[in-house]
């Protein structure tokens, strides 16, 4: 069942055409990856999906809903969350009160709330080490093993990263990419965006191409693996 | 007087971090509030303490206005210029509508329910100024509970920390915005009632307000609602001390010394962050 569905969608910050014509699939359950170099516009793309980029033409669908006119925060109602480039965590405030935010949607329901914290520092145990220090101290593999659980606390039915290896120390990088597999296993559908084309692929079912604003490929992760333009242009080989 | 600045100057802070603009009429709302509670006294015989919540009310309604008919706008406009100078027009019209309404004479609520001091050993203390005191400080407290204990007031700081990423949490920022203002319009509301007690009332009272309240938010520390309160307290005691040892019409010179003193060697202020 498709859950997630771009229709030629342009989006452009006022001259500049930031996405020309994109457009992609994801059926429900899947780990769809997105690869593109610097300035593709996978940040783009992702922050016109969740509702706070607005498109100059096309629609997007979730769920068998159009969301393209949606406000942001209906679109987080609609179950889709974001672990954003840089991770976007609240500085000034606390890992828990960053974690308790996430949740935001369901605030009334506290009990639903705790057993959700709980669930997030089982999954990253260093999360609840440091639950009440302030989220600027953390480093960028503990910010992002926070973006990853506030983003896990509305329960969503999608999750998008963008680029969660960048500005993670390396030996952290292989242990991210395994929780989002986790994740994906436990039926939230995932959509990655990445530069670390490898890795990406390594871990989709399926995977686009964006260049320059454009989708120019697409197939399963192995697939693009072997081809020719991906192995010269992101692989190096 | 320390409380009602801090009380002032909290709204101040708070708008201004949530915006992301200066709002140079934040102290024509304090006037706005001043006038509501005289003109309630004037025409109903209402004491100033009963018309509070009117106060209240007034000053959120016109701060909604503001943020709805002109903030959101400029907002939208590159120009910082632009959006500090439509706020300091706004400040003037605000000013200028109230002295062709009311004529720039001094008004004073006369026979107010509190009135009269009470003498502490050799001290004096305005009945009215006590009172005026605690209520800014109950009223302060109020807001730094809604803000840093409910979920409501949680979103509020998410937004003004990283406005898209409140979005992604769900977080409807527009509703923050006007929450925002609600909680300006109740210290500003607040603050002018309990002025109206023991204070001229005058179309541009608002402007000292809006001086001491920028000077307050900066020695606090831009954007930190826990230094305005402890600016604010400074910058009364500072101001009742001098008005005593050098003379009520030099009074302002010490606090703004205090300020330039305090920024050079703490240039955040305060509280203020990195
Ligand atoms: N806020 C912005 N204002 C103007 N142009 C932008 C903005 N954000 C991104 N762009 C431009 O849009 C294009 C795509 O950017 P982005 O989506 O961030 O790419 P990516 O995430 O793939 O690196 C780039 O050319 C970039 O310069
Ligand atoms: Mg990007």
């Amino acid at each position: 069942m498709m859950l997630l569905e771009l229709k030629s969608i342009r989006v452009q910050y006022s001259e500049i055409i930031a996405l020309h014509e994109v457009s992609l699939h994801i059926n429900e359950g899947e780990l769809v990856a997105v690869i593109g170099s610097n300035g593709a516009g996978k940040s783009t793309m992702l922050r016109a999906i969740c509702g706070i980029n607005r498109l100059s033409s096309g629609e997007i669908w979730f769920d068998g809903k159009k969301i393209s006119s949606m406000k942001a925060f209906k679109t987080v109602e609609m179950g889709i969350s974001h672990v954003p480039e840089g991770r976007r965590l609240f500085p000034r405030m606390t890992v828990y009160e960053n974690l308790t935010l996430g949740a935001w949607t369901k605030r009334k329901d506290t009990i639903y709330i705790q057993q959700q914290i709980e669930k997030v520092y089982h999954l990253f145990p260093i999360l609840k080490e440091r639950a009440s220090q302030k989220a600027e101290t953390l480093s960028g593999g503990q910010a992002q093993q926070c973006a990853i659980g506030r983003a896990l606390m509305c329960s969503p039915r999608m999750i998008m990263f963008d680029e969660p290896s960048l500005g993670v120390q390396p030996n952290i990088v292989a242990r991210i990419f395994e929780n989002i597999q986790q994740i994906n296993q436990q039926g939230i559908t995932v959509l990655l965006v990445e530069q670390n084309v490898k890795r990406a692929l390594d871990l989709a079912d399926r995977a686009y191409v964006l260049q320059t604003g454009n989708i120019v490929l697409e197939g399963t992760g192995t697939e693009l693996m072997k081809s020719v333009m991906v192995q010269k242009a992101y692989l190096g080989i | 007087m320390g409380a009602l600045y801090a009380l002032v100057a909290s709204g101040l802070s708070l708008i201004q971090g949530l915006m992301n603009i200066i709002n140079f009429c934040h102290g024509d709302l304090v006037t706005i509030s001043m006038y509501t509670s005289f003109l309630l006294w004037s025409v109903f015989k209402m004491d100033p303490l009963v018309s509070i919540p009117v106060c209240i009310i007034v000053s959120t309604l016109v701060g909604i206005a503001t943020h709805k008919l002109i903030i959101s706008q400029v907002l939208r406009s590159p120009s910082s210029f632009g959006q500090m100078f439509s706020t300091y027009g706004l400040g003037i019209l605000i000013a200028s509508t109230l002295q062709f309404v009311f004529t720039p004479n001094y008004r004073s609520v006369l026979n107010p329910f509190v009135e009269g001091s009470i003498s502490i050993g050799a001290i004096n203390i305005s009945k009215p100024l006590l009172f005026g005191a605690v209520g800014a400080l109950l009223a302060y407290g109020l807001c730094y509970w809604f803000i840093r204990r409910t979920p409501e007031g949680q979103a509020l700081q998410a937004t003004e920390q990283d406005i898209d990423a409140a979005k992604m949490m769900g977080i409807d920022t527009e509703k923050m915005f006007l929450l925002g203002w609600t909680i300006s319009g109740f210290c500003v509301g607040t603050a002018g009632a309990l002025l109206t007690n023991f204070y001229y009332i005058h179309p541009y009272v608002g402007e000292t307000f809006s001086n001491i309240s920028f000077v307050v938010v900066t020695l606090g520390g831009y954007g930190s609602f826990e230094g305005s309160l402890i600016a604010g307290l400074i910058v009364g005691v500072v101001e009742t001390i001098s008005g005593y040892v050098i003379g009520p019409q030099y009074k302002l010179i010490p606090v703004y010394l205090t300020y330039l003193i305090v920024l050079m060697f703490r240039p955040r202020g305060l509280m203020g962050r990195r």
